[in-house]
């Protein structure tokens, strides 16, 4: 049992590992089911179309459903048509802003539609199939060859032995389609895991936090959303119980202390870093500054992309 | 019940072992889904560039996933551009390089796994070597077979060579016992070089066997404390501000550890043969906030890495 435990521990700790790995994975095995299940070149002119219709819509789908999914998008977004009346940001300010804050986030995002690209483009099915009806690659490959050599090439897709039969009667001479997509995805791969390895050393090396601070807010961020949850079940619970049963017992309401309007509109604020205060997120900044009304409040100038987990609603306490 | 238990606990005793025996298991299932799934020598004259790229890009991707998952990389590289005196500081400008090697050397571990492993196998070498249009090469690989090996050598990798069948099967033994061999030469070569270094490690180390061990106990010991009263200081601190929020009352002072104080806890350790102190946190704790004259790290590198590979 103890050592179950231990081994549910190591998941837990390491879980952003596994999510990002989890989610490879279930990316990688629905596109193997697409692929052969549904998949179908039709080779002749429209290839191109359906090849990259399949090749980028499913990564655009899973891109959205990213963005939708993400807490701080919904943070950062909500109200925030009606909050341009009362700050005095110019809107040049507040499109930078927004876009300094969406970065990491997009970032993240992008995991699942990058696999999803570079497991299809191994597979190599999507990419022939695009290929073999794009104009570019039927000038690179039937340069003066006539028309005989484009019929060829798009049924390439459908016909394996095809290529064989015909390469010396049309003596082509090319890098097979499969080949090349395999080439694009490795290196698609590669890049990309540079990029993150790069922008992530980056982005921790001007973090003004240390590393054990680092890792003791995230524990913290992970505690208060868990304790907020439990904490505003509770007092919806009890604000319920007392307007339903005044409500059916036609009494008035005993006195009930409940945030304010202004109160929530002040923690829902994107928790920005302040050097001099060690604040850990805007409810904590809140409770010691005289709930907002110090002026210290609003002293807050760093967006840190270090510092993007804070209102991401499911922080994990270990990983990088 | 009682020998499963002790089975159970020899195996949690074994925990780095198996962990690496683990990450070998993976890269061999890996490495044959690979070669069933997705590995199609082109059988043109493209041989050479594709092999390689399917046997240098894993191995690339696995060392940067080994970069991330290394504790100390993020320990070093935190707040570095803020305060570059953090990893170089004063007297001691080599340390960034000396740690970062050690970082590199843990990383590269899954990578050679993966080259060891795909070179037993053969079949990305076989496909890239047949690719190769070096002259000297082709002389030692065609050297007592027809004239038409040197044109249809990379056509070989897929049995669509005009040889004889005879020829063609003795080019492909020849290039998969080439491939085996320079695996089985990376494997003793990334054995013989572990050995070496572990060796003169143990060599140069201040600090006697036992009380390494006991080192290793009380650095994994300090790292779970750490982790809960983490999560016990975390929960106190977010019940009272939740608290204070929900039902408008003031904050009661929680004592938690200054801005100065989590930045000198998050300094790598560096052995200090004077005193006796196990950890950077030891030593803060023992001696307070004052900076204390380092002597150059030795080999408790282990003290800042990771349980398991």
């Amino acid at each position: 049992m103890e050592k179950l435990r231990a081994m549910m521990d190591f998941c837990i700790r390491h879980q952003t590992v596994l999510g990002y790995s989890i989610v490879s994975l279930l990316t990688a095995a629905s596109e193997q089911i697409f692929s052969s299940v549904v998949f179908k070149c039709p080779c002749n002119s429209g290839n191109m179309l359906y090849g990259s219709v399949f090749l980028i819509v499913p990564a655009f789908i899973l891109f959205l459903l990213g963005y939708m999914a993400n807490a701080k998008m919904w943070r950062l977004l909500t109200g925030s048509c009606h909050a341009e009346e009362h700050c005095s940001c110019s809107p040049w300010g507040t499109c930078t802003r927004y876009c300094y804050v969406l970065v990491p986030v997009t970032a993240r995002i992008l995991v699942a539609p990058l696999t999803w690209i570079a497991v299809a483009l191994l597979r190599a099915s999507f990419y022939e199939c695009a290929a073999s009806g794009s104009s570019l690659i039927k000038n690179l490959m039937c340069k003066d060859k006539g028309e005989e050599c484009h019929k060829v090439l798009v049924r390439i897709p459908c016909d394996e032995k095809l290529l064989e039969k015909e390469k010396e009667k049309l003596s082509i001479e090319f890098l097979s389609l499969q080949a090349q997509s395999q080439l694009i995805g490795w290196f698609l791969i590669a890049i990309i895991m540079t990029v993150a390895l790069i922008s992530t050393c980056v982005s921790r090396c001007y973090s003004p936090v240390s590393y054990l601070q680092l890792k003791f807010w995230k524990i913290y961020s992970k505690k208060e959303q868990e304790l907020f949850e439990t904490k505003a079940k509770e007092h919806a619970t009890r604000l319920a119980e007392i307007n339903t049963k005044c409500f059916f017992e036609a009494t008035d309401p005993a006195p009930f202390q409940t945030p304010s309007n202004e109160d929530w509109q002040k923690i829902s604020f994107l928790y920005t870093f302040n050097l001099q205060e060690q604040y850990y997120s805007m409810i904590h900044k809140y409770v010691n500054t005289n709930r907002g009304n110090s002026v210290r409040f609003g002293k807050g100038d760093q967006d840190l992309p270090v510092l993007g987990f804070v209102d991401e609603a499911n922080v994990s306490e270990a990983g990088f | 019940m009682d020998g499963f238990q002790t089975i159970l606990k020899f195996f949690m005793n074994q925990k780095t072992a198996i962990g690496y025996s683990f990450m070998a298991l993976l890269t061999m299932g890996g490495e044959r889904v690979f070669s069933l799934v997705a590995f199609r020598c082109p059988c043109s004259n493209e041989n050479f560039r594709y092999g390689l790229v399917f046997l240098f890009s894993p191995a690339f991707v696995l060392l940067v996933i080994g970069y991330f998952l290394n504790r100390k990389t993020w320990k070093l590289f935190t707040g570095c551009c803020v305060n570059p005196r953090k990893i170089f500081p004063r007297g001691n400008t080599c340390h960034f390089f000396y740690v970062f090697g050690q970082i590199t050397l843990n990383a590269l571990v899954a990578p050679v796994m993966w080259l060891s492993v795909a070179l037993l196998n053969g079949t990305f070498y076989e496909c890239a070597m047949s690719g190769l249009k070096n002259p000297s090469y082709l002389q030692a690989v065609c050297h007592s077979k027809s004239a038409k090996c040197f044109e249809e050598l990379h056509k070989v990798a897929c049995d669509k060579s005009s040889m004889p069948f005879a020829e063609s099967d003795e080019l492909k033994r020849t290039l998969q016992a080439q491939s085996q061999i320079l695996g089985w030469c990376v494997i003793v070569t990334t054995a013989l070089l572990s050995l070496l270094t572990t060796c003169c490690a143990s060599c140069q180390s201040k600090v006697s066997h036992l009380q390494l061990m006991f080192w290793r106990v009380y650095m994994e010991k300090e790292k779970e404390q750490l982790e809960q009263i983490f999560q016990l200081y975390a929960t106190k601190l977010s019940e009272r501000n939740l608290k204070c929020f929900f039902e408008n009352k003031e904050p009661e002072a929680i004592p938690l550890p200054t801005f100065q104080a989590w930045e000198d806890a998050s300094q790598l350790y560096s052995f200090s043969s004077s005193k006796q102190h196990y950890s950077t946190i030891h030593r803060i704790v023992e001696e307070g906030q004052k900076k204390i004259n380092e002597e150059r790290e030795t080999m408790l590198d282990f003290v800042d890495k990771r349980e398991i590979p």
